[in-house]
């Protein structure tokens, strides 16, 4: 495949691919329960027994990174697709009838012009902090923008000399929809899913940093760090290490992206850029 | 001109209503008030009532609602409970310190960005441009808030070459306050660097696939010759592009990371805010910041259509 | 609803001649000037002294504000702006007879008018205000003398309004008529308001005018005769712990009001730092709700009880600064009931939680904990006893939200079954807001239990010490046997100061007079 022949692609696919087969195997990689306090071994430093060290807790460091990323990883997938079909329905009925399109592009401004991680805290601290609530709010902060590249990838279909064709002989508006314009938009909507795929992880971390992410002792990326963030000094190894996961992870899912956009249609740069 | 000025500022009025209607929306969801916050900690539940009733919290949403929209039309976003001011003397006196953080970095970022976007793309696919392109992608995808602690630790405990928080008012002190900022504009710079890059390389390659570059070229100019007159110069208007979406960006990211360096601007007020249920400063504050947001990308796109009267036309 | 009376015998005589105050080191020459920067972990929600219970209002309230009466080093009520009081023998008027030539920071002298409008501010908005309820009227007869008269006898009065908790604190008059929260911040103090920009500080200048009360030798407690020595006191708000120790490393910051316990040990040789251990600050708790689904049953309180380890809630919570300590009053306190019998309940058994597990018919209801994020105590040691209890075979909700959340929630009769507390200044004060806390209107275990009731009512009632002492112990008896609430520890802070900070004590508050620069 020739997307494979491009090295930053096929970077993206080995830092996203390690992180989430070792978050998938975390059952069986983690050496230690994560959440299993131990007060006698607190603020271990890394050893032979506990490799990244062991937190406040005396809980083993790595198990809750392996157990984070797979938290995490749910999280940025999830909001990825909800923001993507809700995006995607929003972004199709705005662009195909223009009688709605005003409306709803309005409320989508309304909630672009939010800084969209303020958006995203201050629901996470509205609805009480839990997984769902991180995702209920990111999607919301992020489904405006899908919902734009869509609208403009319906808008570019629509004008194609295939969709009015099929348009002029009667084909029925639903099938139309469903056969020949969501197929057109699909590329760009994978491509920008892909990217808030990668932007929902650091913005979850946001939130479990500012406190509004998942109860503990669940742990996530976000939450490590967190964790970490008091005892940077006496024990760095608990911050340092999650922030590094979310980085591989973050930056190969970007590289992931890049390839499929120009892989897919170059053309696309000019929609999601 | 001024008409599609003010035909700018009218569509913003529906944005502002929806921001608004979800401002006050969050401030219905929110269980718990202030009251319980001023009153304390080991307050008894009659003491938290007497604090709700001696602020007058005990009305109704609606006529909350209403009073609230009445004293926004007359230009009075209302008083912090918390802080004893009005919200719109607590967004403005927090401004200043958002504002110089978000700029700072934005201009450490561009000063950076836009030549690394330049050199990649005058040395598209080959090693510059993989080298920046990569530093680049890896600038936007580390977490802000995290870079900022890492700043902290290398800079201000290991080498004790910065203040680790704290904001000092460049009016009082400007060397201190270039001190103060230095962390937290350096974090944002670091991640917000990553995108000008991208795309000014992205606007530089596409000026430079453009027909006028080819006759440039054509008419025998040297590829140094070209890239600087005319490439950098039909790059202009796409670079203040990307200059106008980094501020959005930035401004964003400078909420955060004032939670990260302690420092007192808006993003801090706001979050504080809602973690306290301080509802004006909820609703007044992020339709302040909302508008301020609105009103940058209005002035990025004046600046761009005074840059190329081309687009007066044809909008 | 908050009741407190008791007969306080003594205290009139404890009022006429100032005790000796704790031993410290004095004979050291202070020197003025400087600005000390003292960092404080919280943002204060207001200024308005008087109406607040929170910490960090203290923090700048009791530099800027006195009260008639106030706390010494031991904790006991001393007067401060008063000279004394006069207790009457039927106990229904007391007369306070104010210090003379006392200014406000606007260059008033406080007179008793000012002393009758703040405390009848106090009881239209006071954090405290019951302490007041029996209060019929606030007389002057003259400018240096207030009268209380009372409407029914409340002995426990000097006890009450000497609390630093949301203190009692004097203002002049002309103040007293602005709403909660919008007073100006005129005080009697050693130093004065300058300003205050919220989330980020409150600067205070020295009080040159300030009249320090020769009744005493030195500083004591909240009183004392106080001296100022900086030229100002700037109080920062830096909530991230990481920053305030790079702060005091650094020397931006002079003095904290709490050192992070890991940063503490780190920073323990360094020579540029001082640091002191407060031990006991507070208790650290798990209340429960009687009246509300699994701990309706005392069954299954007891099985809660008996699946925590306290020692580790506490270890993990306080970051090693604990004490164990059962009592529900402080050891050495004049109300310390003792710790005989509670051995068995303290005592982790799992195998005894599942047998009254099984025995109360348990069959996998979620057990539901409310925590707040804000304050670590908090959030630790509800994280570790959550995962005890799951290992007991409990199921379990951790719902963590913001403090507003949690304060409306656990005042609800229904919704949720545990809820950590640290209690910093009721166990200061003495037992009453203890025992108070789990009696009148709204119990914080909900549902009322008539023998805490009654000790409640002989607390506030009864003449002797001895008496009063023994409903403290009925009522600590009571909590462990029908296992109402968990006392987990007594749980610490470390205070710090840079090197050159001279002549610091650690308080309740960091203390900004009678300290100076090197």
């Amino acid at each position: 495949m020739r997307l494979f022949a491009r090295r930053s692609f096929l970077i993206g696919v080995i830092l996203v691919g390690a992180v989430v087969v070792a978050a998938l195997l975390a059952g069986w990689l983690a050496p230690f329960d994560p959440v299993k306090n131990n007060f006698r071994n607190r603020l271990g430093a890394p050893d032979d027994v506990f490799l990244l060290g062991t937190d406040r807790f005396g809980r083993d460091v790595l198990s809750r990174i392996l157990f984070g990323a797979q938290v995490s990883l749910r999280i940025g997938l999830v909001v990825a697709v909800f923001s993507g079909i809700v995006g995607a329905l929003i972004g199709l009925l705005s662009g195909w009838w223009r009688g709605v399109d005003v409306w709803l592009m309005r409320v989508m401004d309304g909630l672009m012009a939010f800084p969209g991680l303020l958006l995203a805290i201050a629901l996470a601290a509205t609805l009480g902090p839990s997984e769902t609530t991180v995702i209920i709010a990111l999607t919301v902060a992020y489904t405006p923008r899908t919902a734009r590249v869509m609208r403009g990838a319906v808008l570019v279909a629509r004008a194609q000399d295939y969709v009015e064709a099929a348009r002029s002989v009667g084909v029925r508006t639903l099938r139309l929809l469903l056969r020949h314009v969501l197929p057109a938009c699909t590329a760009p909507l994978v491509v920008q899913q892909t990217y808030v795929f990668a932007i929902a992880i650091l913005a979850e971390a946001v939130l479990s940093f500012v406190g509004v992410g998942p109860p503990p002792p669940q742990p996530t990326l976000g939450a490590i760090i967190a964790d970490g963030r008091d005892t940077m000094v006496e024990a760095p190894w608990i911050a340092l290490a999650p922030g590094v996961v979310i980085a591989m992870l973050v930056l190969g899912l970007n590289l992931l992206g890049d390839g499929l956009r120009d892989a897919l249609d170059p053309r696309m740069r000019r929609i999601t850029s | 001109m001024l008409r599609l000025v003010i035909m700018r500022l009218l569509a913003a009025v529906p944005v502002l209503l929806v921001v608004s209607l979800v401002s006050f929306g969050l401030t219905l969801l929110v269980p718990g008030d202030i009251a319980s916050e001023m009153a304390g900690p080991t307050a008894t539940a009659s003491d938290v009532a007497r604090v709700r009733a001696e602020l007058g919290l005990n009305q109704p949403p609606l006529v909350r609602m209403a009073q609230w929209y009445g004293g926004v039309i007359r230009g009075d976003l209302g008083r912090s409970i918390l802080l004893n001011q009005s919200v719109g003397a607590a967004v403005l006196e927090r401004l200043p310190v958002t504002l110089s953080l978000t700029f700072m970095g934005l201009a450490v970022a561009c000063l950076i960005g836009v030549p690394a976007g330049l050199l990649a793309a005058a040395k598209a696919r080959r090693w510059p441009d993989q080298v920046t392109m990569g530093g680049a992608m890896l600038g936007l995808s580390l977490p802000d808030f995290w870079l900022g602690l890492l700043l902290i630790w290398i800079f201000g405990v290991q080498l004790h070459w910065l203040p680790t928080g704290g904001f000092v008012s460049p009016s009082t002190d400007v060397l201190g306050w270039l001190r103060s900022i230095a962390l937290p504009a350096g974090s944002l710079a670091l991640t917000q660097l990553g995108p000008i890059a991208r795309m000014t390389r992205s606007a530089a390659l596409e000026v430079a696939g453009s027909d006028f570059i080819r006759t440039a070229r054509a008419k025998g100019l040297t590829e140094g010759r070209v890239f600087t007159r005319h490439v950098l110069a039909g790059a202009m208007v796409p670079i203040l592009t990307v200059v106008g979406i980094g501020f959005g960006l930035a401004l964003g990211g400078a909420l955060v990371v004032e939670q990260v360096f302690s420092l007192p601007g808006v993003g801090r007020l706001v979050i504080g805010a809602v973690l306290r249920r301080d509802w004006p400063v909820i609703q007044g504050g992020l339709l302040l910041t909302t508008c301020i947001f609105v009103l940058v990308n209005l002035g990025v796109d004046l600046l761009y259509l005074w840059v190329d009267p081309r687009l007066r036309e044809s909008s | 609803m908050l009741r407190r009376r008791s007969f306080t015998t003594g205290l009139t005589a404890a009022s006429a001649l100032p005790l000796p105050a704790i031993a410290q080191s004095v004979g050291q020459q202070g020197r003025k000037g400087g600005d000390v920067i003292v960092a404080m972990t919280a943002a204060p929600p207001t200024l308005d002294a008087m109406a607040t219970t929170a910490a960090a209002a203290r923090n700048v309230s009791m530099h800027l504000f006195e009260s008639l009466y106030t706390r010494d080093e031991g904790a006991n009520p001393k007067p401060e702006l008063a000279e004394g009081v006069d207790i009457a023998a039927d106990g229904m008027t007391y007369t306070f007879k104010l210090r003379g030539g006392v200014k406000f920071h606007n260059g008033k002298t406080m007179t008793s008018a000012d002393a009758k409008a703040s405390m009848e501010r106090y009881a239209k908005l006071g954090g405290s205000k019951d302490a007041l309820k029996t209060v019929a009227a606030f007389e002057t007869p003259n400018s240096s003398t207030l009268v209380l008269k009372m409407a029914s006898i409340f002995p426990g009065l000097i006890e009450a309004i000497s609390s630093p908790r949301a203190p009692f604190v004097i203002v002049p008059e002309e103040e007293c008529g602005k709403p909660l929260g919008q007073i100006g911040m005129i005080g009697t103090g050693p130093f004065q308001f300058a300003e205050y920009k919220p989330d980020s500080h409150v600067k205070m200048t020295r009080f040159d005018g300030y009249a320090a009360n020769t009744a005493y030798q030195k500083r004591d407690g909240f009183t004392g005769k106080k001296t100022a020595y900086f030229d100002s006191v700037t109080i920062r708000i830096i909530t991230e712990g990481g920053a305030r120790t790079a702060g005091l490393q650094t020397g931006e910051l002079h003095v904290l009001e709490t050192l992070d316990v890991a940063a503490a040990k780190r920073l323990k040789d360094d020579k540029n730092i001082k640091t002191y251990t407060m031990m006991p600050w507070a208790f650290l708790t798990l209340m429960m709700n009687n009246n509300w689904g699994l701990t309706a049953k005392p069954e299954i309180r007891r099985a809660v009880q008996a699946a925590l380890e306290v020692e580790e809630i506490a270890a993990i919570a306080s970051d090693g600064l604990y004490r164990l300590d059962p009592s529900w009053q402080y050891p050495g306190t004049n109300y310390f009931p003792g710790v005989d019998g509670l051995d068995a309940y303290v005592k982790q058994s799992q195998a005894k939680a599942k047998s009254l597990l099984q025995a109360a018919g348990y069959n996998g209801e979620e057990l539901q904990v409310i925590c707040d994020s804000s304050i670590k105590w908090h959030i630790d040691a509800a994280t570790v006893a959550a995962e005890q209890l799951r290992a007991a075979g409990f199921k379990v909700k951790l719902n963590v939200m913001d403090w507003p959340t949690v304060n409306a929630a656990r005042v609800k009769p229904e919704g949720w079954n545990l809820w950590p507390l640290a209690m910093g200044i009721e166990p200061y004060e003495g037992p009453y807001n203890v025992v108070g806390f789990f009696a009148g209107s709204l119990p914080v275990q909900i549902k009322p239990d008539p023998v805490i009731e009654d000790c409640n009512r002989r607390l506030a009632t009864q003449l002797k010490l001895e008496d009063r002492k023994a409903a403290v112990k009925t009522f600590q008896d009571r909590l462990y046997e029908q296992a109402i609430a968990v006392k987990v520890a007594d749980i610490g802070v470390i205070q710090a100061t840079r090197s050159n900070v001279m002549n610091y004590e650690p308080y309740r508050i960091p203390r900004m007079w009678d300290c100076w620069f090197a």
